[in-house]
């Protein structure tokens, strides 16, 4: 987190954005593929169970349907019919081409807007529109046929935002992190895109990767717990393993020279780690779950800024630290 | 220059936690989040919507003196003046026009 500047008594010592977008640059999707949404018909249905939310989704083309089920098979839940979703969410083909407009030349990172209206959260991109009730059970994404986005991404990213807001209403949050695995424990790894989250997974390649890009804090009988979420920061990047694994710690990167580890204040990490909650800002009362939640969660677990270098040696000071 | 005289209101998007002694604000649609020092913390927690600017400074500077920190209750009043100013700019809170 950059510091932007001090004023009066020293009394702002950390003014961060809030994590807003993906970042991520759209992939064109081609335009020899042959389009999942020209296939008839719109009835296939996708069960998603992360951790305990549990998703519905119906009216997939089936060709779509297949796709996804390749894509988060770890989380496919083929118990889902007929059981209590979290959300049921009902997708349509769309009757134009696109939404937001994709500018080759300025599109270095992923647009994805958000408004609420009433009780509904609506979100959209490039090629879909979306509704969801944020404390309710109903949803709606329409889908282009689009040469800038397949629909596979359309759909991760609709359900990214909806998983951000499910998660927190059940206590929970989704945290803009990389993850890995280690002797049973996992270690999170923060901070804005560029500061090295998938470099420090690349680094760690015989460890369990949670994910290379978000991370689902959960709490169970009062312990912080880990699990990976089927969205990814890259095609490889997805999920390992969708168990749950008790927290180690969380690691602010920053790429630096030198090697160490600087605990955080509790305000501090709650600042820190706020800021890297996507998709919140939208309402009052999802920043007050958060602000609590993440001050619970960070006297239960070590928090601090991790300097590292392209070498595996953070490790060492890891341990270390945590032993101390 | 802030009138003395204003009545600081907190933006309605915002959201606060104090945390050992340090108040954490997160505005939604601003997108920010602040962390504020004790002083700075004592100030935001007496906006109530209905103190002026004075009033807090007066109660900021009984509470340091009060609690043994005469030298720096002295000195306070300038650079409270100046905090609201910066959070003003931030659009941490509305200097509403308080009764002369």
């Amino acid at each position: 987190m950059e510091d932007k500047g001090e004023c009066g008594l020293g009394g702002i010592a950390v003014t961060s954005p809030l994590y807003t977008d993906l970042r991520k640059r759209p992939r064109s999707a081609g335009r020899d593929r042959e389009s999942a949404l020209r296939q008839a018909p719109w009835n296939g249905t996708l069960g998603l169970a992360i951790s305990g939310v549990r998703l519905d989704i119906h009216g997939l083309p089936l060709a779509l349907e297949r796709t996804l089920s390749k894509r988060f098979h770890l989380f496919v839940s083929p118990t889902l019919a007929g059981a209590e979703a979290d959300l049921s969410v009902r997708v349509r083909p769309a009757v134009v081409k696109g939404y937001l407009e994709y500018d080759k030349s300025q599109s270095r990172s992923y647009r994805l807007e958000t408004r609420t209206s009433g009780e509904r959260l609506h979100v959209w991109s490039y090629a879909f529109a979306g509704w969801f009730e944020i404390d309710g059970k109903e949803g709606e994404v329409s889908l282009c046929d689009s040469d800038v986005e397949p629909p596979e991404r359309s759909i991760e990213n609709f359900l990214r935002v909806v998983f951000a807001w499910k998660a927190s209403v059940r206590g929970g949050f989704l945290f803009h992190a990389s993850g890995l695995v280690r002797h049973g424990k996992a270690y999170l790894f923060f901070g804005p895109s560029g500061s090295g989250k998938t470099t420090v997974t690349r680094l760690s390649a015989n460890d369990l990767l949670l994910n290379d890009d978000c991370i689902h804090i959960t709490r169970r009988n009062g312990e912080f717990r880990a699990n990976g979420v089927p969205f990814k920061g890259r095609d490889e990047g997805g999920a390992e393993n969708a168990g749950d694994f008790p927290i180690a710690g969380l690691f602010r990167l920053v790429q630096s020279r030198r090697v160490c580890f600087e605990p955080l204040s509790t305000a501090a990490a709650v600042s820190e780690i706020v800021a890297s909650i996507p998709f919140m800002s939208e309402r009052k009362e999802g920043l007050e779950r958060n602000l609590a939640v993440a001050e619970d969660l960070s006297r239960a677990v070590p928090v601090g800024r991790l300097q590292f270098r392209l070498a595996p040696d953070f490790w060492n000071i890891i341990e270390e630290s945590l032993r101390g | 220059m802030v009138e003395t005289s204003a009545i600081p209101v907190r933006n309605p998007a915002s959201s606060s936690r104090t945390i050992d002694g340090q108040a954490v604000i997160a505005i939604s649609e601003m997108a920010q989040i602040h962390i504020l020092n004790d002083v700075g913390t004592r100030v935001w927690n007496l906006i109530d919507g209905t103190r002026t600017v004075s009033e807090i400074t007066a109660l900021v500077q009984r509470q340091l003196t009060e609690e043994g920190y005469e030298g720096v209750s002295a000195g306070v009043a300038a650079d409270i003046e100046e905090f609201f100013e910066a959070m003003a700019a931030k659009g941490m809170v509305t200097l509403g026009e308080g009764s002369q």
